[in-house]
């Protein structure tokens, strides 16, 4: 991917605010947005209460949209109104998504039996296909150089910033909005705590020794990615740098999962040129899933072992976003490297990292250095990870 | 009220629902690509008469909709046909 | 294409009109169609019933064993061996390939077949299951376990055009050296609901399929997958592999318009093509076929002929231009992969497929769409496209082997 591909706004909804701003105030408060029942789904989640998307998006058809479409195009005029200067025709879309429309899956389905094959409406098909939540992004803003999905399940947000950054690599557009986004659902989240998937319990926390799972949450959160040049001939304030990322399939289980992780972790630092002792913070994926917590830590310990430096888990307040987590995680990095600050963890959390090896202030304190890594995927048998700079 | 006149008031609110303004703002001899009213919504709207009047609209005939007359023509005729 | 030359070097298919690469091509040339009455559901209250299946499948034992999902990545796998045996790559010495997989809808065979046990039930933990069990990405990764492959696995869900993506992106990602080879899947099984779908949107034919011909009815649903292998023409030509042909160009673009319905003058299409062109550092008078897009509904054909008489130019009116939709129905996710490979075997052959079911001309498909006869001519380069939902659209530029 050279590079390397600098960050130049951002867009977020979030079960925490629909700012950057909004959100790093929400981790420095350390509090998460869990809920053990709510309107919208009687489980405990972490849904964004209240989120009204004709309130983003000033057009006739919002609420026919999926919901995440709905998050994500919601986010992509976050994020618009910080866009000056460019020409939407040469502007590309690349969306992750881990469920996509799952949801208008199980509705389509279902209305075309109560309903009948005859009269269900036929523009619920649409929002069933997965690549349509980016392509009403599109059609929102006029983004047209090209548009693409991707589906890396949990790992989705980071895997889009990386094709993102081939594709700017290939002349493709001259800025891409590009991150993640995947929706809350009633039949989902039922589904997944009945397997034991979700945790049931709004109380549970990533690395807390009780962990009993993730708790279910949703998002978007996108950026504009382009090269350094194009972004000063924009007038566009640099926002972080995105100095290299891997995305791949790994064993979920056991000593040869840790060691792959680790050994990805190793050749990106190689790659990007940055060593262990250069990097100032950790961005966790960890969410609560005991197995995959312990791996995330056992990871880390490998690779930096006494030179840990200080981590976030974002996960601790926001939940399990899924394809909208690795963007969410950038998101959290760029706030902290321009504000130079660690935002502190829930105590369960810090004092469950510190116990693994890991080092979760249980105070805000200082960045001491501008180089983040941000991981993805923990609990499952997909792992990705970025490094971005100032 | 005749049943033709609920009929058009019904239709109009269908009609109004999916292009997101007031009934009162759909007249009845309203043109719908005026109405801000796309391809999607032209067969959303079709969807939901179709649904409501337990009709079956055919092909051809929605090619040829443009305005809210047609619409009521076409409920008619096909509820006519129903009963 | 920059860095290393793509290069196809093995093929697999299944389709509704043959499940090896001579089957199907026979077909295409003698114009055996894959419609018929549907079997794959109970099509009983649905107002029309024809469309493209594969029917029964075997999936041998050692095979299933791999795979983590349903019908979609069946086909997928059953594509997939056949490539990658044709190729013949040491497999275990080169294991950290990509695998790049298309789709449209994935796996929701299971889940409607949990339904249609209980179609008047609610939707219950079980039936949501098969979905969550199943997301979209599990096809790659099934794909992948048959060979222990340990590189990338990238799943680009582009609906109709996903297959085209699949082999572009992977073609991407073997000309920049990040896979030493890469196998690209387009795959999709046949759903009740894309077909319930597709007829409430009103795009679906009664009968038959006729691209670019007056009065067209609309499409038919199909289903199958493609899959090739892609390798850098170098690594090809040390080991000896007999090349299909190159990926030379892999055009995007988004018409950022309608979500169902493409750009009335084909604005997107056109700019899709050109891209694909140019980066295959050739012009369109070096193009001496087009695979078309070619659905068979009003609009796609409409707006196709005029991007492609946009980007030829006075040539647009006579460049041959063809579909083989007639045939095989809209296999979705899988179409844009079928069709590079039906564009590869073009070329092998010498022989322009026809459109098959043309009765008439429509004036405003103002093209040479090759009807009912096939034509030989020598065929070095082909611009495969694909379009879809969303206004996603890929054009893929194909140069024969010895050009």
């Amino acid at each position: 991917m050279p590079g390397p591909w600098v960050i130049t706004a951002a867009g977020l909804i979030s079960a925490a605010g629909d700012h950057p701003d909004a959100l790093f105030s929400r981790l420095l408060e350390a509090r998460s947005v869990a809920t053990d029942s709510s309107d919208s789904v009687p489980f405990a989640a972490a849904p964004i209460l209240g989120f009204d998307p004709s309130s983003y998006l000033r057009r006739k058809g919002v609420k026919h949209l999926s919901r995440t479409s709905q998050l994500a195009c919601a986010a992509a005029g976050k994020l618009q109104d910080d866009l000056r200067d460019r020409n939407d025709t040469e502007v590309g879309v690349v969306l992750g998504t881990g469920w996509s429309s799952l949801d208008t899956i199980v509705r389509f389905e279902h209305e075309a039996h109560t309903v009948g094959p005859r009269f269900v409406d036929p523009s619920l098909f649409a929002e069933t296909v997965a690549n349509v939540p980016a392509g009403q992004m599109s059609i929102f803003f006029g983004w047209s150089a090209h548009n693409v999905t991707v589906a890396a399940g949990p790992t989705s947000g980071l895997e889009a910033l990386l094709c993102a950054a081939e594709f700017l690599d290939e002349g493709r557009a001259s800025l891409i909005v590009a991150g993640g986004g995947d929706e809350l659902n009633f039949h989902m989240l039922r589904t997944l705590q009945a397997d034991g998937l979700a945790s049931r319990s709004a109380a549970s926390l990533p690395l807390a020794p009780d962990s009993s799972g993730p708790i279910g949450g949703e998002g978007a959160c996108l950026f504009a990615l382009e090269a350094e040049r194009s972004a000063a001939s924009r007038g566009a304030r640099v926002l972080g740098t995105l100095r290299g990322g891997t995305s791949r399939p790994v064993e979920a289980a056991g000593e040869p999962g840790v060691k792959q992780r680790a050994d990805l972790i190793r050749r990106l630092l190689d790659d990007v040129g940055i060593g262990a002792d250069e990097v100032g913070l950790l961005v966790l994926s960890a969410n609560a899933e005991r197995a995959g917590d312990l791996r995330e830590a056992a990871v880390l310990v490998d690779v930096f072992g006494k030179a840990m430096p200080p981590a976030l888990a974002p996960k601790a307040v926001l939940g399990e976003t899924w394809g909208a987590a690795g963007s969410l995680a950038v998101a959290a990095a760029l706030q902290s490297i321009q504000r130079r600050v660690v935002p502190p963890a829930p105590p369960p959390t810090a004092a469950g990292g510190r116990e693994l090896g890991l080092n979760l202030p249980t105070e805000a304190q200082p960045l001491q250095v501008d180089c983040a890594l941000i991981l993805d995927g923990a609990g499952s048998s997909r792992f990705a990870a970025v490094v971005l700079t100032r | 009220m005749t049943s033709d006149e609920k009929l058009r008031r019904e239709v109009t609110e269908i009609v109004a629902e999916i292009a997101e303004k007031s009934p009162d703002e759909v007249s009845a001899d309203a043109r719908l690509a005026d109405l801000g009213i796309d391809s999607l919504d032209g067969l959303r709207i079709v969807a939901a008469v179709e649904q409501k009047y337990r009709i079956v609209i055919e092909e051809a005939e929605i090619a040829g909709i443009r305005t809210m007359q047609e619409i009521f023509g076409l409920v008619r005729k096909h509820s006519a046909e129903v009963e | 294409m920059y860095g290393a030359r793509p290069s196809i070097t093995g093929i697999g298919l299944v389709t509704p009109i043959g499940a090896d690469r001579q089957s199907f091509w026979d077909a295409l040339v003698q114009g055996r169609s894959g419609a018929r009455e549907i079997r794959s559901f109970d099509a009983s209250d649905l107002p029309t019933r024809i469309g493209c299946e594969v029917g029964e499948h075997e999936v041998p034992p050692p095979l299933r064993w791999a795979l983590l999902g349903g019908r979609c990545t069946e086909l997928a796998a059953l594509a997939a061996v056949q490539a990658v045996e044709e190729a013949g790559i040491d497999v275990r010495r080169h294991a950290d390939a990509a695998v790049v997989v298309g789709t449209t809808m994935g796996e929701v065979t299971q889940f409607e077949q949990n339904r249609a046990a209980h179609p008047d039930r609610a939707p219950s933990v079980d039936d949501v299951r098969s979905l969550t069990r199943r997301p979209l990405d599990v096809i790659g990764r099934s794909v992948a376990r048959i060979w222990d492959l340990h590189g990338a696995v990238l799943s680009v869900p582009a609906a109709c055009a996903a297959g085209a993506y699949a082999i572009g992106v992977a073609a991407s990602l073997v000309a920049r050296g990040d896979a030493p080879w890469a196998l690209a899947v387009g795959c999709e099984a046949f759903s009740r609901m894309a077909f319930v779908g597709f007829s409430r949107m009103r795009a679906m034919s009664p009968d038959r399929c006729r691209p670019f011909s007056l009065g067209r009815p609309g499409l038919l649903l199909g289903e199958g997958a493609g899959a090739v292998v892609v390798e850098p023409q170098e690594a090809a030509r040390a080991r000896g592999a007999e090349v299909w042909g190159h990926v030379d160009g892999f055009g995007l673009s988004c018409d950022a318009y309608h979500v169902t319905g493409p750009h009335p003058r084909g604005a997107g299409a056109t700019r899709a093509m050109r891209d694909a062109l140019t980066r295959a550092g050739v012009g369109p008078e070096d193009v001496d076929y087009v695979n078309a897009h070619g659905t068979g509904t009003a609009l796609n054909d409409k707006t196709e002929s005029l991007a492609v008489r946009a980007v030829f130019g006075e040539r647009g009116a006579t460049v041959p231009v063809s579909s083989i939709k007639a045939l095989t129905g809209h296999m979705m996710g899988a179409a844009g992969a079928v069709e590079a490979i039906a564009s590869l075997l073009a070329m092998r052959h010498s022989t322009i497929p026809p459109t098959w079911n043309w009765e008439a001309r429509d004036p405003e498909c103002d093209i040479d769409c090759v009807p009912n006869r096939p034509r030989e001519a020598r065929l070095h380069r082909v611009l495969s496209n694909s379009y879809a939902f969303g206004g996603n659209n890929a054009s893929l530029l194909l140069t024969a082997p010895e050009a």
